[in-house]
């Protein structure tokens, strides 16, 4: 492919486009803004110094994006309150165009979108509003009045005499953007998503010491003298004072004290400031720290907040609460507002949040660098919302809405990762997004304990019908009240060939009266027995409210493990002397089923899983007290 | 494995319980008398039963 070229107007120096239908490109000599009309370079300004430059992208970084290889051919630089971003060029490899934007580390790619109505006036937008373009829903996040601070390379358009633009940017549940860009008349739609450093694949960076990277590496506090080190180099916007805890702005040249140490308590950082990292495989480094604060109930608890930096993959953040730890980063996708049994909630690329607190936090305390303007006294509206061990949480001021979400780290972890000398602070109580030790394992429990509960009922089933019931003896007598000497045994019976128990029943003849029977089952050969009595009695009769009976003409016993072996029964009856003659039957059956041991089988299996459950739920209950939504809460 | 002990927990479970029935065992026992003499064949009036009137075991189903 041949590229144009020619020599710039200016000073004579060679200038080569990138590509083809590249028509705007600045002279790397003289920094000359160099249009092509037909086949002339025309200088049409003169680029002013850029600022600082923070961002590991340069010219000619190559990455990928949705399969699809780029080149960054050039860059649009912009300021607004927060800093500065750069929209990098990407020429696609089928010639097409995209843009990188890379505003303090975050980074999106996003395409011209074409849209089939007209885009609104700037002024009908309002944060929350939602429009949809190419199927997707978009809320509007921020309207940004930023200011054309420079460009360079190569551009598929002419851009180089921009004051103040305004951007209307929209986000969506995905992690989708929109970015509304009033620079031109009429406005332009881009469309793209957020997307993470290393899912770009990008090569050919900027080395880290390379460039005018540098406005103020370090200086000395204006309060104190301190020497104060700037890591995050420009993206710092404020900084306090390690020695005097004074606030200043290193972007100020002049350095000027924004507000003085906002109490004389010290705080000393757990984590000390300057220590590096390794988190999720990428070293990190401890830049800003601050405590902040909530009041409940008259309450004032308070948490540490440390900002982690790393040239590439930006910021992130650790908080620290009594022992516990989560790892938090900004997220970009929209969470949409739902509500879970009762309590608010948040859906987050269809991951449930269950709301758990609603606070107006306060920074008591601030400590390192910031990449934005931080005061002690600062207030924000903090939502917590979980799904144990990430937490969503949206802070809200006046002027924006920031999601971010957590994932909760424990002492250990964090120890492991910054390399920090003793043993972390023990963790008090449960913290909202501590993953239950028991989580899903009462679950799990009750999973085995039905897969146990059917092999136990399979296993009686079959017991029940394999069960020998062997009939050993049966004989039928005739009991004449008043004899002499009612007792007898039986002929001997052989109970075998295994151990076993054994069922004696009688069955009477008896109506309206009772019978009871001292019973005897002698070993013919050991003479070890089991003594024992049954009672039968059975009534019945008519009365006004129709037939009624009581009691039963038969009765059993079941006697325990019985060794094989020569028995007999020594038997003798007894009832009132008045009663006619009672008939009854004898029967000695050996190994007959019982359901008593399957049924506390059956409690026995119960207790792990209750157990478990029940320590689950009191985690739980524990973690919900803390909540605006727990059971004492909610009853307020 | 979580769970595992409780499996094998329950495995025992379900052997006990089919052991003590297999094998006849009981919660409760009838009183035992040990060595009674052989005469009790020939003179069964000659035993005196331990709960007679009394009945203390009501083993049955």
């Amino acid at each position: 492919m041949t590229r144009p070229a020619g020599t710039c107007p200016n000073c004579g120096a060679p200038v080569e486009f990138q590509w083809s239908s590249a028509v705007q490109t600045v002279c790397s000599h003289c920094r000359s803004v160099l249009v092509r009309r037909d086949l002339d370079l025309t200088k049409v300004g003169v680029v002013a110094d850029l600022p600082p430059e923070v961002s590991p992208i340069q010219i000619g970084t190559t990455g990928r994006f949705a399969d699809a290889a780029f080149t960054v051919t050039g860059r649009i630089v912009y300021e607004y309150d927060a800093g500065t971003w750069n929209e990098w060029h990407l020429l696609f490899a089928d010639g097409s165009s995209g843009w990188l934007s890379d505003a303090q580390l975050d980074y999106a790619i996003s395409r011209p979108l074409k849209s089939s109505e007209p885009l609104p006036d700037s002024a009908a937008f309002t944060t929350g509003q939602r429009y949809e373009w190419a199927g997707t829903s978009f809320a509007v996040t921020t309207l940004t009045r930023a200011h054309y601070r420079g460009v360079e390379g190569d551009l598929p358009f002419e851009y180089w005499d921009k004051t103040e633009v305004l951007f209307v940017d929209l986000a969506s549940e995905d992690e989708q953007l929109a970015t509304v860009d009033y620079s031109e008349a009429p406005p332009l739609l881009f469309a793209g998503r957020f997307v993470e450093f290393d899912a770009l694949a990008l090569k050919n960076l900027r080395p880290a010491q390379a460039g005018p990277d540098v406005k103020a590496a370090g200086f000395n506090c204006r309060n104190c003298a301190a020497a104060i080190e700037l890591r995050a180099l420009a993206l710092t916007k404020t900084v306090a004072c390690s020695s005097c805890g004074a606030i200043q702005d290193p972007n100020d040249p002049n350095i000027v004290i924004l507000q003085q140490a906002a109490t004389a308590q010290r705080i000393t950082p757990t984590i000390p400031l300057g220590t590096r990292g390794t988190l999720d495989g990428h070293d990190t480094e401890v830049i800003g720290f601050q405590r902040r604060t909530i009041e409940v109930d008259d309450e004032t608890y308070g948490w540490n907040e440390y900002l982690l930096f790393h040239r590439e993959q930006g910021f992130r953040y650790l908080s620290e609460y009594e022992g516990h730890w989560t790892d938090i980063k900004v997220v970009h996708g929209l969470p949409r507002q739902a509500s879970a049994g009762g309590k608010p909630a948040a859906l987050y690329q269809d991951q449930q949040f269950v709301g758990f607190q609603t606070a107006v936090a306060t920074t008591a305390y601030v400590l390192g660098e910031f990449p934005w303007r931080v005061r002690a006294g600062d207030v924000a509206t903090v939502s917590d919302y979980i799904d144990p061990p990430l937490m969503l949480s949206a802070e809200r001021t006046a002027e924006e809405t920031t999601w971010s979400l957590g994932r909760y780290a424990t002492g250990a972890e964090i120890w492991a990762a910054f390399k920090l000398q003793g043993n972390p602070p023990p963790a008090v109580g449960v913290y909202a997004n501590q993953p239950s030790p028991y989580a899903g394992r009462a679950a799990r429990y009750w999973a085995i304990f039905a897969v146990l509960a059917i092999l136990l009922l399979l296993e009686g089933a079959v017991r029940m019908t394999s069960a020998a019931r062997q009939p050993v003896f049966s004989a039928t007598y005739t009991y004449q009240p008043g004899a002499l000497e009612s007792s007898f045994v039986t002929p001997i019976f052989e109970i075998g060939p295994r151990a076993s128990n054994v069922e004696v029943s009688i069955t009477t003849n008896a109506r309206n009266n009772w019978i009871y029977f001292g019973l005897a089952l002698i070993n013919a050969d050991t003479g070890d027995a089991y003594d024992f009595g049954r009672e039968v009695s059975y009534y019945s009769g008519t009365d006004s409210d129709g037939n009624w009976t009581e009691g039963s003409d038969r009765d059993d016993a079941v006697l325990p493990t019985t060794m094989p072996g020569r028995y007999y029964l020594r038997v003798e009856p007894e009832t009132e002397k008045t009663s006619p003659p009672v008939a009854y039957t004898i029967t000695v059956r050996r190994d007959v089923p019982s359901p008593l041991f399957y049924l506390i089988g059956l409690v026995v299996l119960l207790v792990p899983p209750v157990f478990v459950w029940m320590r689950e739920k009191g985690f739980e209950r524990l973690r919900w007290n803390e909540s605006d939504w727990s059971d004492s809460a909610t009853d307020d | 494995m979580r769970g595992l002990g409780y499996l094998i927990f329950g495995l025992l479970t379900l052997g006990s319980a089919g052991f003590a029935d297999y094998r006849g065992w009981s919660l409760v026992r009838p009183a035992e008398v040990h060595n009674l003499p052989r005469s009790i064949r020939d003179n069964p009036g000659s035993y005196r039963a331990l709960y007679r009137g009394s009945p203390h075991y009501f083993g049955g189903k």
